[in-house]
């Protein structure tokens, strides 16, 4: 039983990692005052970049190298949108999601012949790291996952030690917090924004590549189905904190599991209303938690705003 | 060169052309094809809209039919896109959305000349010219139902599925769940619906826990389990799985026994033959095993390796064919509990 158990445990890891990935990516950038909703968009962006790329060179390795190109290219189109073009996020982002959508409808079908089911054969396989793996529960949990895994634990101190320990990191937060008086003082607002989303890009990318070079071996337009619009929500729960930004994917993984979890072992052969009042639970959660944790904190004060030097 | 002889070429000119262009509309072009027009919500690669376009292509190249299609319809623009395609000439239109039907239902008798499938819904104005079919492919389903109770260990099989609720989806539920029951009435059945139309994330995490709890055969009824049937680090095989609507028996080799799966060709067949004759079949189309609308897909390596059980499914498909196995198919879900439905006393 134990061991069924770590295995769920194990499973939900793999499936939040890309929850984790993108919402890490977006709070950097909005710690640097750029609210990003076209996460979905470039999401999407990475899970076909990094498909096709791992379909016509079988190598899984090239696959994720080319969702994190994709993912860079699509955000930094938004960056150029609102930081050299000054728009409107919110709207840029609504163009970015459809126009994500409609490059993967488009060159899927240039690529792909109508009506076939293309599909990568080998997926990425879990890494066990030496040593590691061998602790009881624990290593079987964290250290014996695909590398999608790793770099999303891995990316949470990264993004915490950038945000607060370093002086980009001061300018960053400077700049979301009053872009104007940043700039006076000297910081390049333009410059941080755009390493912010090149981050960012880099993240969102690899959270595509999950879906369709760990965890599922076709693509789909809709295969990231909602889990963009997720990480930003997921970035307001954990309070533009790295580390709570962690919990609050955690936590959110884990109520989704759970609340099928549930329904399968615990009741037995379910009937369909409990397994539609389980499927809240997520939301439930993420409600408590908000009021409990997140009443008093405040994101970056110039979030969403657009900057202009004059 | 003189203006009144440029006039008079440029004249003949424009006669010839006219004269030629006449004699190839009325004499030498082909008598026109018989139209097609499919309107889809989504993209064409969604697997639901797949087996329509992959129908009517095959339609095109062997009935010699012109297919057109619109994609991405929203329901509130499917009414201009229909009187579009009529005004266009169109002989078949066919809605392939649950969405449209409201829409389908009260066109349909407008235009008496022009013929209408619409794809699942609940149309009443059938008339002559209204087709309402739906993938009503249970009898495939009870026989993946029937081979997965043939080949569980654990005696515990599972479903993975999208709503509770969904007629045309409790149908196919039935239709295993029947079949499950017929080989071994006592045989425990776990539903895990993921409450989305789409999310193999979801989908995938059901089927681990649906796994955990000891299931070894699951019915993939959405997209997204074959993945968590097989451990990662050791590769060994957690849990067989069966694919659904289309083939899916190559994306996981080593997991997929088979696939229940919609063929919508006998279907588009039978209504363009029946529309150039005049003898429409107007009503409900029942997608059966017998006309090849449902079909169970073997992979062939479980084929193989389970040699007694595919000869056992197939005298199941004889046996549905001829009607010998029946089950009551309404739409709504039969508990779980009662303990064999298949052959009920229906008429």
């Amino acid at each position: 039983m134990i061991e069924l158990i770590i295995s769920l445990i194990s499973i939900t890891l793999q499936t939040s990692a890309p929850l984790l990935l993108a919402s890490i990516g977006e709070c950097i950038v909005e710690r640097g005052g750029i609210l990003n909703l076209g996460i979905e968009g470039a999401m999407l962006i990475g899970a076909f970049t990094g498909f096709i790329s791992a379909y016509f060179t079988k190598n899984l390795l090239i696959g994720i190298l080319a969702s994190i190109i994709g993912g860079i290219a699509i955000v930094l189109f938004f960056g150029f949108l609102v930081i050299e073009m000054n728009l409107d996020q919110v709207i840029s982002a609504l163009a970015i999601n459809l126009l994500s959508y409609g490059i993967c409808i488009y060159f899927f079908r240039i690529i792909f012949s109508q009506g076939s089911l293309p599909y990568i054969s080998e997926l990425l396989s879990p890494i066990p790291i030496p040593i590691l793996s061998e602790i009881p529960i624990i290593g079987m949990i964290l250290f014996n996952q695909t590398i999608f895994v790793y770099i999303a634990l891995i990316s949470i101190p990264i993004a915490y030690y950038l945000i607060f320990k370093t002086r980009y990191g001061l300018s960053l937060r400077a700049t979301g917090e009053n872009p104007s008086i940043a700039y006076r003082l000297g910081v390049n607002v333009s410059k941080v924004r755009y390493i912010a989303l090149i981050i960012e890009g880099i993240f969102v990318g690899i959270a595509g590549g999950t879906f369709c070079l760990s965890m599922f071996n076709v693509f789909d337009v809709r295969i990231t189905a909602a889990k963009g619009f997720m990480a930003v929500s997921i970035v307001i729960l954990g309070r533009w904190n790295p580390i709570g930004v962690f919990g609050g994917a955690l936590l959110f993984g884990f109520a989704e599991a759970l609340s099928l979890w549930i329904g399968t072992l615990i009741i037995g052969p379910i009937s369909a209303s409990i397994s539609q009042l389980l499927s809240i639970l997520p939301y439930v959660v993420t409600i408590i938690a908000l009021l409990i944790g997140g009443r008093k904190a405040k994101g970056p004060a110039s979030l969403g705003a657009p900057f202009s030097r004059e | 060169m003189k203006t009144s002889t440029l006039l008079s070429i440029i004249i003949l000119a424009i006669i010839v052309v006219g004269i030629g262009a006449y004699a190839y509309t009325s004499i030498i072009a082909p008598p026109k094809k018989f139209k097609v027009a499919a309107i889809y919500v989504t993209p064409l690669e969604e697997p639901w809209n797949r087996v329509l376009h992959n129908a009517l292509l095959k339609a095109k190249a062997e009935l010699d039919i012109e297919y057109a299609y619109s994609e991405r319809v929203p329901e509130a623009d499917v009414e201009r896109v229909i009187r579009e395609y009529i005004t266009a000439g169109y002989n078949l239109i066919i809605p392939h959305s649950w969405g449209f039907w409201e829409v389908t239902d009260r066109i349909a008798p407008q235009f008496p000349n022009v013929y209408f499938a619409q794809g699942s819904g609940l149309c009443k104005n059938f008339g002559k010219n209204l087709v309402l079919y739906d993938y009503y492919i249970q009898e495939a389903a009870f026989v993946a139902g029937a081979i997965a109770a043939k080949i569980t260990k654990t005696g515990k099989i599972g479903i993975v599925t999208a709503f509770p609720g969904i007629g045309d989806v409790n149908n196919l539920l039935n239709g295993f769940i029947a079949g499950a029951k017929y080989v071994n009435p006592n045989i425990n059945i776990t539903i895990s619906y993921i409450n989305s139309w789409y999310d193999p994330a979801k989908a995938k995490l059901a089927a681990s826990a649906l796994i955990a709890s000891g299931v070894d055969v699951i019915y993939s009824e959405r997209y997204g389990v074959f993945e968590a049937c097989k451990d990662p680090v050791t590769g060994k095989i957690l849990a067989y799985a069966f694919g659904n609507i289309e083939d899916q028996n190559s994306l996981a080799p080593d997991v997929v026994v088979g696939s229940v799966v919609w063929d919508l060709y006998p279907m588009i067949k039978t209504l363009i033959e029946g529309a150039k004759t005049g003898k429409y079949p107007a009503g409900i189309y029942n997608a059966t095993m017998k006309a090849g609308d449902a079909k169970f897909i073997w992979n062939p390596t479980f084929a193989q390796k389970f040699p007694e059980v595919k000869s056992f499914a197939d005298d199941l498909v004889n046996k549905i064919i001829n009607g010998e196995i029946k089950w009551i198919v309404d739409g709504k879900l039969v508990p779980l509990s009662v303990p064999n439905f298949a052959n009920p006393e229906v008429s």
